[in-house]
């Protein structure tokens, strides 16, 4: 009682002295406020990004690899790297690890990691007859364009799981060889599941009249687009013969059970170079995974040998393309897959890769930046605020030294006055908390939302930057993330969607945090006092005092 | 038998000659002390000795029976011995009254009405409400005088140690201290007061007196020959 009637007192008494220390505590609490709350906004939108996250993810050949051992081997050889000779250690180095089989796949797939495993294969194939790709361009012959020998080369026909090329660019004829394999201007593509539809799943695809096709079965069932249907007058129930662009006299039938129509069709004109039919979006043609295995088995039935311009023999056969995506619930569950991978014996040539991972640690960039300021923040007023707040309960230990010597001379404890000064400090550093509760609690959200938006600026200003130099503008086309929170530019045209939002409100985990911050401060500044008042001595005091 | 008993106690700050040596002298209860001494003679530290405040360098100060260097002396500060210091050492930002109370809860005794015991006792060394509810600051030094005294008599102490008490007061107010502490003596306490004052000399029941020399304390009874007197004067006038 002794001791809380005379903090009491001493507060009252010394209204000046502590008012000043009372705003110190509350400028502190309120800086560690906003600094504490933009943390725990951060943490929890990363975490609830993360528990909305889904992730696939794709094995492939990991070609920097490859491409760093060629090199490497060339070293060991000679003194000097012949590019050349890099390029055909990395064809054959290639040619050692082939793209994995659907069969593989499944056997990693077969993990408690992985939530689900989506498969496609894809063919390029020729129209035949009056049917005809659909091109921005004037028609084109296109059972010519097989046979074209000056063709350029194209990007890889085969198409991601769910994923739509962009369109337009490119007239009709169609290049003839890529990678061995010959050039259509059709892709058609397998699906095993209707999860690994994903365009259907997420909307962007609709089927418009007709029916789903069975994916379980080798019945030449296809999907097609509007866009296809209505270039070359087909409707459902219709068939197209498609033929191999290797040899135009092997040919297959597909009906049509159905017709979709597409979102994503919007990209014609866009800035990126198309070298084949076949990529636009509008010219894939939809199977189930055991039609294009069918596709492929009679392929390779009727297969003959050719020798290409380079006097390299070259089977006719169709050679489908397998895409396997394994779908994560988490990037814990893909990390631990990765190193599942490596358990199971994947050759360190393939490597696991994921976009959305990618875009994900991508779009939370600017708010690691932020977490990590507020960070730096917390700790400078921290540090500063103890500085601070010490020397003053020093200088006012000194000042009360008097006090003390006649508080221990008429028999009061030291550890009770010394108490007495814990307890002042503590009344009033309580006093400054709530003040800085009540301004932090105020300031954090639009700090903090004002600080994001700098971020998220200054991180698609970057992006753009590097977009530019590299020739590439405005290929997603999105609006500004800060502005609309729409999709924003991000490296190498992938969109990245920034979170460009947090919640900085104060909760009671922070509250928490913040008193413990005050306790903690004015448990160290009254320290200081305690250590003064401990080492006093009553009678040297009162003896100087007299 | 003593209350305070000094076996032999001497004292010497560091790398000083001895202030005082073999002092063996002996408190009673129910008596009024002077301790006398030259300026320097190591009054002021001879209280401190028996305050508590300090230790002797050799022998040992005994309170009941015990030594003082083995007991709680926080608690035989606040509770067995009144200190009426010569510089007051009050607390300047409290009232009068303020500072009784505090040494009353300081005390940890169980004390009822604090507030209207300290006014009573600041009336009785002659301060009245309005002295008694002004800061200290605020009062003369004889008023801060008697404000010590109050103090220093509120939880009913045992002892009470006097250090020039009326130094600062003109001799009637000095006369009303010694009175007090006369009184306070007749009451069963111990008051030992250090004193230059050969009035205060004269009113105590006996008196030790410091020397530079090894001493032994010369004990008076003045008081009863002054009480005497006293009871003769009024006897004849009547």
């Amino acid at each position: 009682m002794l001791v809380i009637i005379n903090a009491v007192k001493a507060i009252t008494r010394s209204k000046g002295r502590n008012i000043l220390i009372m705003l110190i505590v509350a400028v502190i609490a309120a800086a560690s406020a906003v600094a504490l709350s933009i943390r725990h906004a951060a943490s929890e939108a990363e975490t609830s990004g993360q528990s909305d996250l889904t992730i696939t993810g794709a094995i492939g050949l990991d070609r920097q690899k490859l491409m760093e051992s060629a090199q490497a081997g060339q070293s060991t050889d000679g003194a000097t790297q012949d590019p050349a000779a890099s390029m055909d250690s990395m064809r054959e180095l290639m040619q050692q690890y082939p793209d994995l089989t659907l069969d593989q796949l499944q056997t990693y797939a077969d993990s408690s990691y992985v939530a689900d495993f989506l498969y496609s294969a894809s063919l390029s194939l020729d129209t035949t007859g009056d049917v005809e790709a659909v091109s921005d361009q004037a028609s084109s012959d296109t059972t010519d364009s097989a046979e074209d020998p000056s063709a350029t080369e194209s990007s890889d026909p085969s198409m991601p799981s769910g994923q739509d090329p962009q369109r337009g660019g490119f007239a009709g004829g169609g290049p003839t060889m890529f990678g061995g394999r010959s050039m259509g201007d059709l892709t058609v593509i397998g699906y095993g599941s209707e999860a690994s539809m994903t365009s259907f799943v997420d909307g962007t695809n609709q089927i418009s009249d007709g029916s789903m096709i069975d994916l379980t079965q080798a019945d030449n069932a296809c999907l097609v687009s509007d866009e296809f249907a209505s270039f070359n007058s087909l409707a459902v129930g219709d068939t197209i013969t498609l033929a191999n662009p290797a040899a135009d006299t092997e040919t297959y039938t597909l009906t049509i059970a159905g017709i979709y129509q597409s979102d994503s069709s919007s990209t014609s004109g866009s800035d990126i170079p198309m070298f084949s039919t076949s990529q636009d979006s509008a010219n894939q043609v939809i199977v189930s995974y055991p039609t294009v295995s069918s596709i492929e088995t009679s392929s390779a039935s009727v297969a003959t040998d050719t020798t290409d311009s380079q006097g390299d023999t070259v089977s006719t056969a169709l050679s489908a393309s397998t895409s396997g995506d394994y779908v994560f619930a988490s990037p814990a569950d893909y990390n631990a897959f990765d190193a599942e991978l490596t358990a199971k014996g994947l050759d360190s040539a393939y490597t696991l890769s994921s976009s959305d991972l990618e875009n994900y640690e991508a779009s939370l960039v600017p708010l690691q930046n932020l977490s990590s300021f507020a960070q730096t923040l917390l700790w400078i007023v921290l540090g500063v605020g103890a500085v601070v707040l010490v020397t003053i309960a020093i200088f006012s230990i000194r000042e009360r030294k008097y006090e003390v010597g006649v508080l221990t001379a008429i028999g009061v404890a030291k550890p009770k006055v010394a108490l007495q000064f814990v307890v002042e400090m503590f009344l009033v550093a309580v006093l400054g908390l709530l003040v800085g509760l009540g301004v932090g609690a105020a300031v954090s959200p639009p700090i903090a939302s004002s600080l994001l938006s700098a971020q998220v600026a200054q991180q698609e200003s970057q992006s753009q930057s590097v977009d530019q130099n590299f020739g590439r503008v405005n290929i997603q086309g999105g609006p500004p993330a800060a502005q609309g929170g729409g999709p924003s530019g991000g490296g190498f045209g992938q969109a990245v969607d920034y979170i460009n939002q947090i919640n900085a409100t104060l909760d009671w985990s922070v509250i928490s945090q913040l008193a413990a911050i005050g306790l903690g401060l004015a448990v160290l500044a009254s320290a200081a006092g305690v250590v003064f008042v401990m080492r006093y001595d009553p009678l040297t005091i009162l003896s100087n005092r007299s | 038998m003593s209350l305070l008993e000094l076996n032999n106690i001497s004292y010497s700050y560091a790398g000083a000659a001895p202030v005082f040596s073999g002092l063996a002298w002996t408190f009673e209860e129910n008596k009024l002390y002077g301790i006398t001494g030259r300026s320097g003679a190591g009054k002021t530290t001879l209280l401190s000795l028996l305050a508590g405040l300090t230790n002797p360098t050799a022998g040992t100060v005994r309170f009941d029976g015990r030594d003082l260097a083995s007991i709680d002396r926080y608690r035989y500060r606040s509770q067995d011995i009144g200190v009426i210091f010569q510089s007051f050492n009050l607390l300047p930002h409290l009232t009068a009254a303020e500072n009784v109370e505090l040494s009353m809860r300081a005390s940890g005794k169980k004390l009822d009405h604090k507030r209207d015991k300290s006014l009573a006792l600041l009336d009785r060394v002659g301060l009245g409400n309005e002295l008694a509810n002004r800061r200290v600051l605020k009062l003369s030094g004889g008023e801060q005088q008697r404000v010590a005294i109050a103090r220093a008599l509120s939880y009913d102490p045992k002892i009470i140690l006097a250090d020039e008490p009326t130094g600062n007061l003109d001799l009637n107010t000095q006369n009303d201290i010694i009175d007090i502490l006369s009184d306070m003596a007749d009451e069963g306490k111990c008051v030992i007061i250090v004193t230059h004052s050969p009035d205060v000399v004269r009113s105590v029941d006996e008196v030790y007196e410091l020397r530079a020399a090894p001493v032994q304390g010369r004990k008076s009874r003045r008081r009863e020959a002054v009480a005497a007197q006293k009871a003769a004067d009024q006897g004849g006038s009547d």
